[in-house]
């Protein structure tokens, strides 16, 4: 018996530099990680790979490249379900290709895959030309884009559930005087963000298997969170938002709410006519996870 | 609009009225999914997790071991009878072989309704979603501005 060429693991790892090289399977023979596992290129590829009778070795070798992209672009497809739905589905292959090879695969796990997809939307956009509207179809694009991948993060990344959360025991443990300096813990999973375009209607729109159009543009604010494994959205209002950014970002609740109302343009008598409703919403929604309060300042020596 | 200096009693009034709110949400907790009664809450589509549902998309590979079709072991490697998302005719690279074209004919072939198969694709993207915008928003009977020159 003949002593095989190369060892088993070099095969493989020449065959995935040149299956997943983003440029295809001839520069990917040529790539130097391909090289670097052994030392052949297109021009002696068949000291390595047989032809066949009907297939060169690069051809036969291309039949596992073109599956591999085959199968990430089925990834994205199914990642972006909307986005699919917006461009159709040769259109967005397209795109996810483009993208692909801008941004390669490079993690373990298929999850990361569409992590830049909306970023390469942004970037890829074309310059905008005299008498283009601000916000227009590339951006419903990119926006889609972003609330699709978001949507996946929240739902694959990490969650409350299992964990203790916020209930009626641990509220009651905050003395009502000090609630003012109280601070909310956000869940993990929670999100806030903003649009161009009401994506989320869309987004819910084409997974009810409808067709949606295209929407007038509309500022957009959003929260997303995970609870009991189900992605949930809640749009915001404007004040609403704002107020919900600064406890997020770990401002007291009268800090929060100093912020807010003092900031340019807030109404004052809307904030009083909703505090209550919006705290009672983001607690249902379980938008926190614990109340945190300032350590109690030491008593003045008498 | 009312703009105001608040006063430290105006404060504490509003962070009364945010811990009443704040404690009838922690008390009545969050209507089940498909109430319809909480504000702007929305379940995803499908209450079941994803990656409880058919068909799957091999995330996590290593997760996908032993999962593919029915009646097969596989362990992802080669990616034999694992398929990502729904089955398609690539799905085990035997299946390709000799099905002609894979590589130079792409979505004429074996790869059914895999139109990008072929990779990389050179061709300028953001002109034909430009031609599919126009093509909806006549549809739709909406305006639109001119197309910036190529």
């Amino acid at each position: 018996m003949t002593e095989p060429l190369h060892a088993l693991d070099q095969i493989q790892r020449w065959m995935q530099a040149a299956i997943t090289h983003p440029d295809g399977v001839a520069e990917g023979m040529n790539s130097a990680e391909a090289h670097r596992q052994i030392d052949a290129g297109v021009a002696d590829v068949e000291k390595v790979l047989t032809r066949s009778k009907a297939m060169t070795a690069v051809e036969r070798l291309a039949i596992y490249g073109s599956a591999y992209y085959a199968r990430l672009l089925e990834c994205m497809r199914e990642e972006f379900p909307a986005t699919t739905h917006a461009l159709g589905e040769e259109l967005f292959d397209s795109f996810a290709a483009a993208y692909l090879q801008q941004y390669p695969s490079r993690s373990y796990t298929l999850c990361q895959l569409g992590a830049n997809f909306p970023r390469y939307l942004v970037e890829s956009r074309p310059p905008r030309e005299e008498g283009d509207l601000e916000v227009s179809w590339p951006e419903f694009l990119a926006d889609l884009a972003q609330f699709e991948w978001t949507f996946s993060a929240v739902f694959d990344g990490e969650g409350v559930e299992g964990k203790e959360i916020l209930d009626e025991a641990k509220l009651r443990a905050v003395p009502p005087e000090r609630w003012p300096d109280a601070r909310l813990v956000p869940v993990c999973c929670l999100r806030l963000l903003t649009f161009r375009f009401p994506v989320q209607a869309y987004y819910a729109a084409v997974r009810n298997d409808e067709t949606p159009e295209m929407p007038v543009p509309a500022e957009t604010l959003l929260a997303l969170t995970r609870r009991n494994y189900v992605v949930r959205h809640s749009t915001l209002d404007g004040l609403e938002y704002r107020l919900l950014s600064a406890l997020v970002e770990g401002k007291s609740v009268t800090d929060a709410i100093e912020q807010v109302a003092q900031s340019g343009g807030a109404d004052f008598d809307r904030l009083a006519a909703n505090l209550h409703e919006w705290f009672r919403h983001w607690a249902a929604s379980g938008f926190f996870q614990a109340v945190e309060l300032p350590e109690a300042a030491e008593p003045k020596p008498g | 609009m009312t703009e105001k200096t608040l006063n430290r009693r105006d404060l504490n009034r509003l962070a009364l009225a945010s811990l009443g709110g704040f404690a009838a949400g922690v008390l009545g907790g969050c209507c089940p999914a498909g109430t319809g009664n909480d504000k702007n809450t929305q379940a995803s589509t499908d209450d079941t997790p994803r990656l409880l549902q058919d068909p799957h998309v091999c995330r996590g590979i290593n997760t996908c071991k032993n999962k593919g079709k029915t009646g097969t072991t596989n362990d992802c490697a080669g990616e034999g009878h694992c398929a990502t998302v729904k089955s398609h005719s690539c799905d085990g690279t035997n299946d390709c072989k000799g099905q002609g074209g894979c590589a130079d004919h792409p979505g004429e072939n074996a790869c059914k309704s895999q139109g990008a198969c072929q990779v990389p694709l050179k061709a300028k993207t953001w002109p034909k979603a430009r031609k599919r915008f126009e093509e909806l928003m006549t549809e739709a009977k909406k305006k639109f501005g001119d197309a910036p020159e190529s």
